[in-house]
């Protein structure tokens, strides 16, 4: 694993101080005002789809007539030169990613896509802050183009949806996820009633906050009461209950390799993120049956681009491009690239 | 064809760029067999052999269909079904064919057949498909790149894929069409018209099913791992473009540490609005107080914010009487001429008293450019753009007016802010751009390397990010 700058260096030539192309030299660190020219890049110079699709014409016009191209159809994906494997060349690749300077903070789809996220993931203080933040910089018009998330609900009641996500969110992230249920049972009965797994999740997050104080008495009481009749008829629900049980034999559960990120933030986080979905989704659906049609996606664009990426690598690895530095799961967050 | 056809296959395939790629448009004149005789602009086939021929005529079009298609579509319209109505509808991979076999019937060919309903998948042996169909139907035959199948429809009627499925992808596919008894006579629509089928409906169901895989990619999350990339993703580009409440707000919500104290998120902000407001004097001043040594550390950055200010002080002084004495002046800085510098601005001194003082600290502007310049041996050509200003009375309508704009402060500030976040130990770049940059180069990669055909589903709606 390395970082941007690290991998930049890392795939410079090694003879020579001199010999590096501008742009390259340019994004070393600590030269941060090269970025202004920066974008006077390699790229500039020559069209790489052109000849890419030149080359690949030429070798699919060779090799039309003959039958070796249907020789392994079926598995992976089909290239257009059906000759060699495609390498990429991983230095220009790295450099290409500098060059982009549309991206930055006046872009007005990267600012669309932050607000979606803030708002659709019921980070409202934080939107709204975002919100205005930005319609100063921006000069942007308050009102924006069309509902970030589709509700013709009356202005009233989608603030009322908003300030139950934030309460049930507050309530899991701060440990009370029997709370969170309570209060959802209580406005929405037929929510939980048709979303058992979400009961599941809730009931488990009880078991752990248990575990968290100590308080193994109680933690069994719970997993005899309510967890076991919810894993009765789902089987594939139990491992994850008894990994959380197994915790209980730790003096420290915490610290506990094997299971100890149950007790994680990130934990919380992603019941927080469930429940935030399960609500959004009944309000689409009691919508849609009451004839208001929309196709809100309760999840994020933002984390659809995200995906975007993971995806794309793996598409090109199945089209055996190779030479390109990819960036994990894990790394995206550090902007860490793999060769 | 003409320009109207042009849109509609335009907004069918908006990633193809016709004059790049071309996509088929009519029969192919010189690979048919010798029993068709094709017209009305190679659209039109018919079957003219004698009463006693029993070949099979197969044609195919001027060109193969491009992956980036995403999915590709046509129809012919059957006129007249002659004698027997052997006729059959197809793609054929490869521009070489057999032009006496069916479509189907032969290696890497694939058809349905008019008299049986039949469906052929490289085998003289068909399988039930679909009704049989004669004159007066419209035939139509698609490629789906993404999810590798082919299908077929009647008179507006999804038939489905039948056996034409896991159908590797291939930038080689031509449309074909075979018939066999005289007078059989076949219309294609490659586009020109609207289609019975409803092939746009079929676009988007077939994009909304491959974003949706996109959506469902595994990452782990068993235990909220990728819902806290997410959150940090977000709250490092707002701390990187100085949205200090925003990420102050988001950090709470989502039980994130902010990478550096809100205090300083909005003392970098504020920096950032002096520059782009215009205020350069104050803007600096202020870099050097709170980062001391940054510009000396970056003399580039530093030059460049300095040529800046030289504009901005032009920009908002009149020089129109000073003019030949700034020109002579400037001329010097550039040439590096002591004696002519000090002639120009002894000349200025003895003009206009209020207009001094501003026009003087163009002057020393010009030679604390020109020292830091040389120092560091730099670029000549920001300064020689800024110092060009003053040759002009009304700068504002020059050649060089843009360098007025306020616009230009955007990149200085951008690449200012960089360098303090740099000098701090942080990303001067913020993650989730490199992270989106990344999407794109691999998409534009995928659409070189793979006729895999997904990738016109999902980058529809990414332009932006190029």
């Amino acid at each position: 694993m390395m970082s941007f700058a690290n991998a930049m260096e890392n795939l410079m030539p090694a003879a020579g101080a001199g010999s590096v192309g501008g742009a390259a030299a340019a994004a070393a660190p600590g030269s941060a005002a090269a970025t202004y020219r920066a974008y006077l890049g390699p790229m500039a110079a020559r069209s790489p789809l052109a000849a890419a699709l030149a080359a690949a014409t030429a070798a699919a016009a060779a090799n039309s007539s003959s039958s070796s191209s249907g020789a392994s159809s079926s598995a992976t994906g089909g290239r257009l030169a059906a000759a060699a494997a495609v390498t990429e060349d991983g230095r220009e690749w790295l450099n290409s990613l500098t060059d982009k300077r549309l991206l930055n903070g006046g872009n007005r789809e990267l600012h669309d896509l932050v607000l979606q996220y803030l708002i659709s993931q019921g980070h409202l203080e934080a939107a709204e802050a975002f919100r205005q933040e930005a319609a100063e910089r921006l000069q942007l018009l308050p009102p924006l183009d069309g509902p970030l998330i589709e509700s013709a609900a009356a202005n009233s009641d989608a603030a009322e949806l908003d300030q139950f996500r934030v309460s049930l969110r507050e309530a899991v992230q701060s440990g009370r996820p029997a709370d969170a249920l309570n209060e959802l049972a209580a406005a929405r009965p037929g929510l939980l009633a048709a979303r058992p797994e979400l009961a599941f999740r809730l009931r488990l997050q009880q078991l752990l906050e248990l575990v968290r104080a100590g308080c193994v008495a109680e933690a069994l009481e719970l997993s005899q009461a309510e967890l076991a009749p919810l894993v009765a008829d789902r089987p594939h629900l139990l491992p994850d209950l008894e990994e959380c049980m197994a915790l209980l034999a730790f003096e420290r559960p915490m610290q506990s390799a094997a299971f100890g990120s149950w007790l994680s933030i990130g934990q919380r986080r992603l019941l927080a993120c469930e429940l935030n979905a399960a609500l959004l989704d009944d309000e689409a659906s009691d919508q849609q049956a009451n004839g208001v049609g929309n196709d809100a996606t309760h999840s994020s664009k933002l984390d659809y681009l995200l995906k975007l990426v993971l995806w794309s690598q793996d598409q090109l690895a199945t089209a055996k491009v190779r030479g390109f530095p990819r960036l994990s799961a894990d790394s995206l967050g550090e902007a860490a690239f793999q060769d | 064809m003409d320009p109207n056809n042009q849109n509609y296959l335009a907004s069918l395939y908006p990633l193809v760029e016709e004059k790049s790629t071309s996509l088929p448009k009519r029969w192919h004149q010189s690979s048919k067999n010798k029993n068709l005789s094709l017209s009305n602009r190679n659209l039109t086939v018919q079957y003219q052999g004698n009463a006693k021929s029993k070949d099979a005529g197969t044609v195919r079009a001027d060109a193969p269909i491009p992956p980036m298609c995403g999915a590709y579509y046509f129809e012919i319209r059957v006129t007249d079904k002659g004698k027997d109505g052997y006729i059959g509808i197809g793609l054929n991979r490869g521009a070489a064919f057999k032009s006496d076999r069916h479509p189907g019937w032969e290696k890497d060919s694939y058809g349905y057949h008019g008299d049986d309903g039949n469906a052929f998948m490289s085998n003289t042996m068909g399988v039930e498909f679909g009704p049989k169909f004669g004159t007066g139907d419209i035939v139509g035959c698609g490629i789906n790149f993404a999810e590798r199948c082919i299908f077929f429809t009647l008179n507006g009627l999804f038939l489905g894929s039948g056996p034409f499925t896991d159908i590797a992808p291939s930038a080689n596919f031509y449309p074909v069409v075979g018939l066999q008894s005289q007078g059989e006579t076949v219309e294609a629509n490659f586009g020109s018209e609207k289609f019975a089928f409803d092939f746009p409906a079929y676009l988007t169901e077939t994009r909304d099913r491959v974003r949706a895989q996109v959506a469902r990619h595994p990452v782990s999350n068993k235990h909220g791992e990728w819902v806290r990339t997410v959150d940090s993703l977000v709250c490092g580009l707002l701390v990187h473009h100085g949205y200090s409440g925003a990420a102050e707000a988001l950090a709470k919500s989502a039980r994130i540490d902010l990478i550096e104290p809100a205090e300083d998120i909005r003392s970098r902000q504020g920096l950032l609005s002096l520059l782009l407001k215009g205020d350069l004097d104050e803007a600096l001043r202020r870099t050097e107080e709170l980062h001391p040594g940054l510009l000396a550390a970056n003399p580039n950055l530093h030059f460049q914010l300095k040529c800046r200010q030289f504009i901005e002080l032009v920009s908002r002084t009149d020089v129109s009487s000073a003019i030949p004495q700034l020109a002579v002046a400037a001329a010097a800085s550039v040439s590096g001429d002591v004696e002519m510098r000090e002639e120009g601005s002894s000349a200025v001194s003895k003009s206009d008293v209020e207009k001094t003082t501003d026009i003087d600290r163009i002057f020393q502007l010009g030679r604390e450019l020109h020292t830091l310049r040389v120092n560091h041996g730099l670029d000549q050509a920001p300064f020689a753009d800024a110092i060009s200003l003053l040759a002009y009375e009304q700068p504002a309508q020059s050649p060089m007016s843009h360098l007025l704009d306020s616009e230009q402060r955007e990149p200085l500030a951008r690449a200012l802010n960089s360098a303090i976040l740099e000098s701090r130990c942080q990303p001067s770049r913020p993650a989730l751009e490199v992270a989106l940059s990344q999407a794109a180069r691999c998409l534009s990669a995928l659409s070189k390397h793979s006729a895999d055909g997904s990738v016109a589903f999902v980058a529809e709606g990414t332009a932006w990010l190029k």
